[in-house]
């Protein structure tokens, strides 16, 4: 798995399973992620995609506050429906901000983990390396 | 199986896999994937990486629609016996 995703990605119809292997801690953790399709109520995701996950990345669009309006909401629904787990929040799509201002936006989303672009790569291994940290602590 | 294969009439392509407790192939047709028997079915797709560890929770028949695998769409089943060992079923 790249840490970009490539021109041709076929939009997300049910779910595409990737793997993605990082070394933290002088361990190589092995991450098979179920990128699922897209959904504005959580609820509307089938159950069975979410069974027996150790870890959840839930990913917004910075440009479309949309995505994140109801995260704390759709964050308890997780951990009370599939454990009390991880989940690492982020927003993507920093590619499409003004140059210059990320580190603005950061400050103005701090409910999010990290800011990322899946289109240049930007984090993306430092999102990876996070779950491994946190799975393993 | 022969008897599950018997009592449906599939009108979509359809593939049994099945496995013992550790994951390995005991039987399949190769109608929609490669799983060649005696080989680990968690080493044919990443997805079977995932979904071995199904077959410890307390599930006994799992559905899963519209996973993508080898440029496909396939809805499948997770079949888990008391022993650990089960049946994948495949369509395409």
């Amino acid at each position: 798995m790249d840490d970009t995703f490539a021109d041709d990605y076929k939009v997300t119809i049910g779910v595409h399973i990737l793997k993605k292997t990082v070394e933290v801690q002088d361990h190589e953790v092995n991450l098979i992620i179920w990128d699922t399709e897209g959904t504005d109520d959580i609820k509307e995701l089938r159950k069975t995609y979410l069974l027996g996950t150790h870890g959840f990345i839930y990913v917004t669009d910075v440009t479309r506050p949309k995505t994140y309006l109801h995260l704390n909401e759709h964050k308890e629904y997780l951990n009370n429906n599939f454990g009390n787990v991880p989940i690492i929040t982020v927003g993507n799509k920093s590619d499409l901000l003004p140059k210059g201002s990320i580190a603005q936006k950061k400050e103005e989303m701090d409910f999010l983990d990290l800011i990322i672009s899946a289109k240049e790569g930007s984090n993306m291994q430092r999102l990876f390396e996070k779950m491994a940290k946190t799975l393993l602590s | 199986m022969k008897n599950y294969k018997s009592n449906n009439e599939f009108n979509v392509e359809t593939q049994f896999i099945s496995i013992d407790k550790n994951g390995s192939i005991i039987k399949s047709d190769l109608k929609i994937i490669p799983a060649q028997e005696g080989t680990l079915l968690q080493d044919t797709h990443h997805f079977f990486e995932s979904a071995i560890s199904l077959f410890k929770s307390k599930s006994e028949h799992i559905q899963l629609d519209c996973v993508n695998m080898f440029d496909l769409v396939l809805d499948i089943e997770v079949i888990t016996h008391a022993d650990n060992s089960g049946v994948i079923i495949l369509k395409d």
